[in-house]
């Protein structure tokens, strides 16, 4: 063997291993599994609240009616209504005593002096005299308040105690004019207050505790309404029973620009909206409603014939929607559906009425079905083959489906916060202005607001939580960098909804925390996220071991056989 | 290396079996508190509400390709008639199936699907909405189902008040269902899957329903919690088939698949028949190997578990008793506002005297 050789050999040997050891990080690089680096420990911080939490501050401004000199201390009251406030507003259960950190409601009272008042000399005694409408509902009165600062007047009245709560951020409390004074004035408000902001706290104590403890609500609220969601789609739905017997047709284009187009406006700051209707004709029950006839004696068989009727028991109301013949679905957006359906029942199933559980009439002749939306049934007089419901007899179908689209999208009923209270000493009546025309009043409207905030924080920091634990359990899943950079969005978004929530700036903190949902929402629903790349250690096997072993056993023994020549060669040299 | 770690593994799992078994102990003697939890449940929410959930879903995999295979395609035509039939509607329906055979060359009743040899029903009937097909059928698409660029009828937007029926058959082995003739999905890419759903509450409860060879290897790695499961046979088992149709020449039905039927077809929207019948009802004499269920992931007891919870659509109802009262007419639509304005002006002189 010459010694040529031997050095081309070698040479040939090193270079094959050269490109195998240069190659091996080329091979780690490119089957390795792509992982942008998360946020963890802030996401981790955020759930568990440690970065913020969320404060709902609210302001009263007092504006008690006085004459020149404050006829008891308005300091006074306002810093111990401030100290009651506080403290009723912050009260946990002793087992949810963690939330008092989580969410605060910070109050803040002032008062200023209220000039309604002109003097005039009466003997004596000074009278004042109020100027305006004893009929306090249409009191103008100047707002400029923005969510979560409200304004409260306070003046006396001749006898009783009456609370009237304007559509606006204002109330107006009358105190009989023998009880005017610090005292009573603090009690009442002491105890009003709470009882409008009680169960708006409730539910975003309710969202904290459920992300922080997995405890899932039943109560039907929660079931009723629909997630959070940027724009819903609702579709308004005539179903015809038997167009055969008549034709119906209604005015529902302009129904909705009168009746449901202000409440909309109203609300689309929360969510937007897109409208359908549609006609559906054959639109049979699957199932055939109850028939009640009567036998009364003293009426003859046509007059007992015509009070019959047909009606659904609770119990049938689920199996109402015929949803595998009557094509309700929507494929025009991937937004959640609203569905609110007109249903006028065929000529031989008519009149068609709904009993309730213990067998009587329900008054709208009308359902819900949570989270998917409303059902009245009509019973419009279609003898001449014909029939369309005009605007005005929309109306009171409008009534019951703008009620359920409240109930569908949260908004809590105001007036069942309150029923008139009777305080120990003092019993208070209360009067509510008439519902406004946009179907929801600034009080309802502010409440919504700050639910959809809670909700929408609490959905974004639980959403990046459950992507940071999915991350870090599944390590075969891909995370691309604009998975990290919508992360870090989020979690900036957060960050600003809660600074903003602190200010007081309800409607910039709605704006931050709805990017901060759907910037984590797109970061979860990826479609890159997806874990598909596990291949059992087998498999991985059966890959390589076709490869590389033909090509490693000579490359192997040829190192082998090499180190040993070099070894031989040593000691024959020695 | 991977020795040690095989060891390691099997070490985990007896640890993680003694914790299970703890936890089911602990629970048996936490049960009757439970009862009485659910029986508060009924009384605060009436006749409205069963279950917790508001909605259905049902996502329905053939896998298999190819005419030989007309069975698998019959046993999901088959579930997907019997859901739609107890009112799951076609948009909570993701239907995917692999091939068509009702338009196969082969098929000597062209445009038919029967999954009885006497052909009583024609599953193809009308109203088929397959949303996915052919080769449409992958594990991607199973997997991701909600992928943001397709249609909404073919995308799976349940919520976590949903409740959803997965139902697959096709050719499967150990721990894999075999997709096509070119891919296949693991065991352990189904548990990750639903794992992801659960993360993100996009269910409720969960019924997963394989019909396979060693189908109950399928639902083995699973890990989130409310997920019921079932499969037709153990490891090592086969699944056979029920009978074949001389004309069409193949087999038409699983046996499995078949005595599921059996039971479903009893079943109306207003049945008040339990999973545990329907689990109670499987006979291994019949359907010629083991079926399993699975049900330590799930929180209810079985006999509370109504079958139309998971293969229908039974929706809560809320009578509507309230009417908001839109405060004005059609005509006069901006009254409103000028009202308050207008009332400022017409003032009225009270006297109140104060002390």
């Amino acid at each position: 063997m010459s010694k040529d050789t031997d050095k081309t050999r070698r040479f040939i040997l090193i270079s094959f291993w050269t490109v195998i050891i240069l190659a091996l990080p080329l091979w780690w690089k490119t089957t390795e599994i792509y992982r942008a680096q998360l946020p963890f420990t802030e996401v981790e911080q955020w759930s568990s609240w440690e970065v913020s939490h969320l404060e709902f501050p609210t302001l009263f401004t007092l504006h008690i009616a006085s004459k020149g000199q404050e006829t008891f201390s308005f300091k006074e009251l306002t810093s111990s209504l401030q100290e009651h406030l506080l403290s009723s507003f912050n009260l946990t259960e002793t087992n949810q005593t963690i939330i008092k950190t989580i969410a605060q409601f910070p109050v803040k009272v002032e008062s200023r002096p209220w000039q309604i008042w002109e003097e005039s000399e009466s003997g004596n005694r000074m009278v004042w005299v109020f100027m305006g409408d004893m009929d306090l509902t249409n009191l103008r009165l100047d707002s400029l308040t923005n969510n979560g600062h409200y304004d409260i007047y306070i003046l006396p009245r001749a006898d009783s105690n009456v609370l009237h709560v304007r559509n606006n951020r204002q109330a107006i409390l009358q105190i009989a004019t023998n009880k005017w004074n610090r005292d009573v004035i603090e009690k009442i408000l002491a105890h009003l207050i709470p009882s409008f902001f009680a169960e708006e706290q409730k539910t975003i104590k309710q969202f904290v505790f459920e992300s922080s403890f997995e405890a899932k609500a039943d109560d039907p609220s929660s079931m009723r309404t629909l997630k959070y969601s940027p724009l819903y789609q609702i579709t308004f739905s005539l179903m015809n029973g038997d167009p055969s017997d008549s034709l119906v047709d209604w005015e529902i284009e302009e129904a909705v620009s009168t009746y449901l187009k202000p409440f909309l406006d109203e609300t689309s700051v929360v969510s937007n909206f897109t409208i359908d209707s549609q006609i559906q004709h054959y639109a049979a029950l699957t199932f055939e409603p109850e028939h009640k006839t009567f036998n009364d004696e003293n009426i003859d068989d046509a007059a007992n014939f015509a009070r019959s009727y047909y009606f659904l028991t609770p119990e049938s109301l689920p199996h109402f929607i015929n949803s595998a013949e009557w094509n309700l679905a929507s494929a025009v957006s991937s937004y959640p559906t609203m569905n609110f359906i007109l249903y006028v029942p065929s000529k031989k199933q008519s009149p068609l009425y709904i009993h309730d559980s213990k067998g009587v009439f329900t008054e709208n002749n009308a359902f819900l079905i949570p989270r998917w939306g409303g059902i009245v049934i009509s019973n419009p007089d279609t003898s001449n083959g014909t029939y369309k419901f005009t605007i005005e007899e929309l109306k009171p179908v409008m009534e019951i489906f703008v009620s359920q689209l409240r109930g569908l999208l949260g908004v809590q009923e105001f007036k069942s916060a309150l029923s008139p209270i009777q305080l120990s000493e003092y019993s208070i009546e209360i009067n509510y202005a008439s519902p406004p025309h946009t179907a929801i009043t600034l009080w309802e409207f502010d409440n919504l607001v700050r639910r959809r905030i809670a909700e929408n924080i609490v959905a974004a920091v639980s959403t990046l939580k459950s992507l940071s634990q999915l991350v870090s359990e599944i390590p075969n899943m891909v995370v691309l960098d604009h998975i990290q950079i919508e992360v870090l969005n989020a979690l900036e978004s957060l960050k600003q909804s809660c600074i903003s929530l602190r200010e007081m700036r309800y409607d910039l903190a709605l704006d931050y925390a709805k990017q901060a949902i759907m910037r984590s929402e797109s970061a979860f629903f990826d479609p890159t996220m997806v874990s598909m790349l596990y291949f059992p250690d087998e498999h991985k096997y059966a890959i390589y071991m076709p490869l590389f072993v033909p090509i490693s056993v000579p490359l192997l023994v040829a190192v082998i056989r090499e180190v040993r020549e070099l070894k031989a060669r040593k000691n024959v040299k020695q | 290396m991977v020795i040690i770690k095989n060891n390691l593994l099997f070490l985990i799992l007896i640890f993680g079996y003694f914790l299970a078994s703890t936890v089911v102990l602990i629970n048996a003697n936490e049960e009757p508190e439970q009862q009485v939890q659910s029986q508060q449940e009924v009384a605060v929410d009436g006749f409205f509400s069963r279950g917790g959930h508001t909605n259905n879903w049902a996502v329905l995999v053939c896998t298999s390709r190819f005419w030989f295979n007309y069975r698998h395609m019959a046993n999901t035509l088959s579930i997907y008639r019997t859901v739609k039939r107890l009112g799951i509607p076609d948009s909570n329906i993701i239907l995917m199936l692999a091939d068509d055979v009702a338009c196969n060359p082969r098929n000597v009743f062209p445009a038919t699907v029967f999954n009885n040899a006497g052909r009583y029903l024609d599953l193809y009937g009308d109203n088929v909405e397959v949303d996915y097909r052919g080769y449409e059928v992958t594990v991607e698409n199973f997997i991701r189902r909600i992928s943001p660029d397709t249609p909404r009828s073919k995308r799976l937007l349940s919520d976590d008040r949903s409740n959803i029926l997965v139902y697959m058959t096709g050719h499967g082995g150990n721990e894999f269902l075999k997709f096509q003739d070119a891919e296949e999905i693991s065991s352990f890419d189904l548990a990750d899957a639903f794992e992801q759903m659960w993360e993100k509450r996009r269910y409720n409860e969960i019924l997963f329903m394989v019909d396979t060879c060693q189908a109950n290897t399928m639902y083995s790695q699973i890990y989130s919690p409310n997920i019921l499961a079932t499969g037709s046979s153990e490891l090592g088992e086969n699944s056979y088939s029920h009978h074949m149709d001389i004309d069409i020449g193949v087999a038409v039905i699983d046996r499995f698949t078949y005595y599921n039927l059996e039971f479903l077809e009893k079943i109306d929207m207003q049945s008040k028949s339990t999973l545990k019948d329907l689990f109670e009802s499987y006979d291994p004499g019949l359907i010629h190997s083991t079926p399993g269920v699975r049900s330590d992931l799930f929180r209810r007891p079985l006999d509370k578990v109504l079958v139309t919870d998971f293969f229908g659509s039974v929706q809560n109802v809320e009578l509507t008793e309230q009417k908001y009262n839109l405060s004005f007419t059609a005509a006069t639509t901006s009254t409103y506002q000028q009202d308050t304005l207008n009332s400022s002006s017409s003032s009225q002189v009270t006297n109140i005297t104060i002390d």
